[in-house]
C-alpha cells in the first residue's frame, strides 16, 4: 500500500511540469500583450512594463522562473489589480469554489446515490423508471438554462431566494441546486448500472443461498462493492463540476475561481488566467491521486497490480 | 448457440449473438449482413427510433426555418420599423421576437444551423484524430503505446472549459475557432475506445492469417481492423455529438463564442438571459431546443451502441 502511494505521488510531478507546461505555451500564443491598449503605450513604457514583469525574458527563462516560484507558493501578481498578487485572488475566490463544490457534490450524493439503489433493487418498476426518466433529464439540461429558470421562478417570481451573490444560506440554496442536479442524474445511473452488477455476482446469490436475510446481503456484500465505481468516477467528475461551477458562479455572480477566471480572460489579465489554470489542473491531479489511494484500499486486489 | 446462422461481411464482427434476437423467428434462409440486423434492431427499439425521427426534424427546421419567414435572421427595428421587440409568439412571429425585434423563428433556425454544424464538424474532426492516434497507439503496441496512453491520461484529467476559453482568445472569435476549440479538447475518449478495440482486434486468427498469407501492415489496419472498429466509432460519434453542442452553448452563453448578429442557441441562450427578468420566454426557447437536441442524440447513441452489440445493454 505504502508502495502504491509513493508511486503515485511521484508520478504526479511530471504530470503538474507537463501540465503547467503546457498552459504556458498557450498563454504565450495568445496575440497581444497585457499591456496593449487601444492609446497606444509608448515603446520606453511597454519595454519598463516588460521588464518589470520579467517579460522581456527569454521564454524558457520566464518558464523556469515561474515553476521555481510556484513550487515557493508565489504565482506572480495580477496585472490588472496592482496590489493584489495571484495568490491573494485565489486565497479570495478558492474557498467559495470549494463551498459550492463541497455542496453541490453533498446534494448530488445524497440524491443520486439512494436514487441509484432504489432504482436498482426496484429494478423495471415504476421506481426504477422514474428514477432513469430524472437521471436522463438532468443529465441533458445544461447548467445555463437551470439556474436562470430557476432564478425566475424562485427568486423573481417567488421570491423565496435572492437572485444572486453568496453570502448567507438562503443564498446558497439555488447555485447548489443548479450545479447538483446533472451530477445527482449521474450519480443516480452509474449506481443504478453498478448495483445491477454486483446483485447478478455469484457472491450475493451465496449470500442468499446462506439464508442472510437480502437487507444484510445488500448492506454488507452489494453496497459495498457497487460504490466502489461510484468513488473512481468521482475524480473524473470534478472536471465536470468545475466547467458547471463556471456557469454557476457567471449565472449568480459568485465571487469563485470560475468567475475570476472569465472575467480575467477579458481583462487579458494573463498570471492571474495562468496561476488558475495551473491550479484548477493541479485540483484534478491531486483529485485523481486520492481516488486512485482510496480505490486501492475500498478493492485490495489494485494494490498487488 | 442453436442457430447455423453465420456472420457475413466483415470477418470476425461476431457481436451479433443469436440467441439475444429473434429466438422465436422463422429460420432466415439468406444471409443477414451485420449492417442489415443493426437496422433492423435499431427499428425495434422504440425511444430510439422517436428520438431519430425527432432529430431529423430538428435538422429539417434548421435548414428550410430561415425560408419560412419573410423577415432575415439579423433584420430587427432598425432595418424594419414594422417590427416590434420583446413579442410573444403569435401568427406572425411562431416564436415571439427578440430585443430588437427580430423574428425568434428565423434565429432559433439559424442558430440550429450554426450549434449542429459546429457539433457535427467538431465531432469529426475529433474521430479522425481518434482513431488516427487511437490506431497507431493500439497496432504498435509496446511503449510507444504505452507513451502515446500517458499522454492520453495526463490531458484527460484537465478540466476542459479553462483551457477551451483560453484557446478561443488565442484563435479569436467565429465557427472556426469554435470548432477547433471544441475539438482539441475532446478527441481523448475516441483515441482510447478505438486503442483499446485494437489491442483486442489484433489478437484475432484472422489477422494472424492475414499475416501468413504476406499481408502489409496497411493492408492489415485499413482492410481488416478499422473496418471492425466502425461500430463504436459510429456510437462513439452519437455520443461525442451532445458533447459539442453544450461545449459550444457554454462557451457562447459566456460570451466567448459565436457572436451577434450571427447566432447559434448558446448565443440565443445568452441573450434571453439577459432578458431573463421581463422575457424569460428567450432563454426557456433554447433552453428546451438544446435540451431536447442532447437528450435525443443520448437516446440515438444509446440504440445504436445496443442494436450493434446487443450484449451491452443494462449494462450502463
Amino acid at each position: 500500500m505504502t508502495k502504491l502511494i509513493v508511486r503515485r505521488v511521484i508520478w504526479t510531478i511530471p504530470v503538474l511540469l507537463l501540465v503547467i507546461f503546457l498552459t504556458f505555451l498557450l498563454m504565450k500564443a495568445i496575440p497581444g500583450g497585457p499591456f496593449t491598449s487601444e492609446k497606444g503605450v509608448p515603446e520606453e513604457i511597454l519595454a519598463n512594463m516588460n521588464a518589470k514583469y520579467g517579460l522581456d525574458s527569454p521564454w524558457y527563462e520566464q518558464f523556469f522562473r515561474y515553476v521555481w516560484h510556484a513550487a515557493q507558493g508565489d504565482l506572480g501578481v495580477s496585472m490588472t489589480q496592482k496590489s493584489r498578487t495571484v495568490v491573494d485572488v485565489i486565497w479570495d475566490a478558492f474557498p467559495v469554489s470549494i463551498h459550492l463544490g463541497v455542496l453541490a457534490f453533498g446534494l448530488a450524493m445524497l440524491i443520486g446515490i439512494p436514487a441509484g439503489i432504489v432504482a436498482a433493487l426496484k429494478h423495471n418498476t415504476i421506481w426504477d423508471y422514474g428514477a432513469m426518466f430524472y437521471s436522463t433529464i438532468g443529465w441533458a439540461l445544461p447548467h445555463f438554462i437551470v439556474g436562470p429558470v430557476l432564478i425566475y421562478v424562485f427568486a423573481l417570481r417567488l421570491g423565496w431566494f435572492p437572485t444572486s451573490r453568496w453570502v448567507g444560506v438562503d443564498s446558497w440554496v439555488l447555485p447548489t441546486i443548479t450545479l447538483g442536479t446533472a451530477l445527482s442524474a449521474y450519480f443516480a445511473r452509474l449506481t443504478r448500472g453498478s448495483m445491477l452488477e454486483t446483485l447478478q455476482q455469484d457472491y450475493v446469490r451465496t449470500a442468499r443461498a446462506k439464508g442472510l436475510p437480502f437487507r444484510t446481503v445488500v448492506l454488507k456484500h452489494v453496497l459495498r462493492n457497487s460504490l466502489i465505481p461510484v468513488v473512481t468516477q468521482a475524480g473524473p467528475l470534478l472536471g465536470f463540476v468545475i466547467t458547471g461551477s463556471f456557469i454557476t458562479e457567471y449565472v449568480f455572480a459568485i465571487p469563485g475561481l470560475g468567475k475570476y477566471f472569465v472575467s480575467s480572460v477579458s481583462n487579458r489579465d494573463y498570471s492571474v488566467v495562468m496561476g488558475l489554470a495551473v491550479l484548477l489542473s493541479s485540483i484534478i491531479i491531486f483529485a485523481n491521486l486520492v481516488v486512485d489511494i482510496l480505490y486501492g484500499i475500498l478493492d485490495p486486489r489494485i494494490r498487488y497490480e | 448457440m442453436s442457430d447455423e446462422r453465420t456472420e457475413t461481411g466483415r470477418h470476425g464482427a461476431s457481436p451479433v449473438d443469436a440467441d439475444v434476437f429473434d429466438a422465436g423467428d422463422p429460420v432466415v434462409l439468406e444471409q443477414s449482413t451485420l449492417f442489415g440486423d443493426v437496422v433492423r434492431r435499431y427499428s425495434k427499439n422504440r425511444a430510439a427510433m422517436a428520438a431519430l425521427f425527432i432529430l431529423l426534424l430538428m435538422i429539417v427546421y434548421s435548414t428550410v426555418g430561415p425560408w419560412l419567414r419573410p423577415w432575415s435572421f439579423d433584420e430587427g427595428l432598425f432595418s424594419n420599423p414594422s417590427l416590434l421587440p420583446y413579442q410573444l409568439p403569435d401568427l406572425a412571429h411562431w416564436f415571439g421576437t427578440d430585443q430588437h425585434g427580430r423574428d425568434l423563428f428565423v434565429r432559433m433556425a439559424m442558430g440550429g444551423r450554426v450549434s449542429l454544424l459546429i457539433a457535427f464538424a467538431a465531432t469529426g474532426i475529433v474521430l479522425v484524430v481518434g482513431v488516427i492516434y487511437g490506431s497507431l497507439s493500439g497496432f504498435i503496441g509496446g511503449k510507444t503505446d504505452e507513451a502515446m496512453m500517458r499522454f492520453v491520461d495526463i490531458l484527460y484529467g484537465l478540466p476542459y472549459l479553462p483551457f477551451a476559453i483560453i484557446l478561443l482568445v488565442i484563435l479569436g472569435a467565429g465557427i472556426v475557432p469554435m470548432l477547433l476549440a471544441l475539438a482539441v479538447v475532446s478527441w481523448l475518449t475516441p483515441s482510447r475506445l478505438v486503442r483499446g478495440q485494437m489491442l483486442t482486434l489484433k489478437q484475432n486468427e484472422y489477422v494472424e492469417a492475414a499475416r501468413a498469407l504476406g499481408a502489409g501492415r496497411s493492408r492489415i489496419v485499413f482492410r481488416h481492423l478499422l473496418p471492425n472498429t466502425l461500430g463504436i466509432i459510429v456510437v462513439a460519434m452519437f455520443l461525442e455529438v451532445p458533447g459539442m453542442i453544450l461545449g459550444e452553448a457554454t462557451l457562447s452563453f459566456l460570451g466567448l463564442g459565436i457572436s451577434a448578429p450571427d447566432a447559434s442557441w448558446g448565443t440565443l441562450a445568452s441573450e434571453g438571459w439577459k432578458a431573463l427578468r421581463s422575457h424569460p420566454w428567450m432563454i426557456i426557447l433554447p433552453g428546451i431546443f438544446i435540451g431536447v437536441t442532447v437528450l435525443c442524440f443520448n437516446f440515438v447513441g444509446d440504440g445504436f451502441r445496443d442494436a450493434i452489440d446487443p450484449r451491452t445493454k443494462e449494462t450502463k
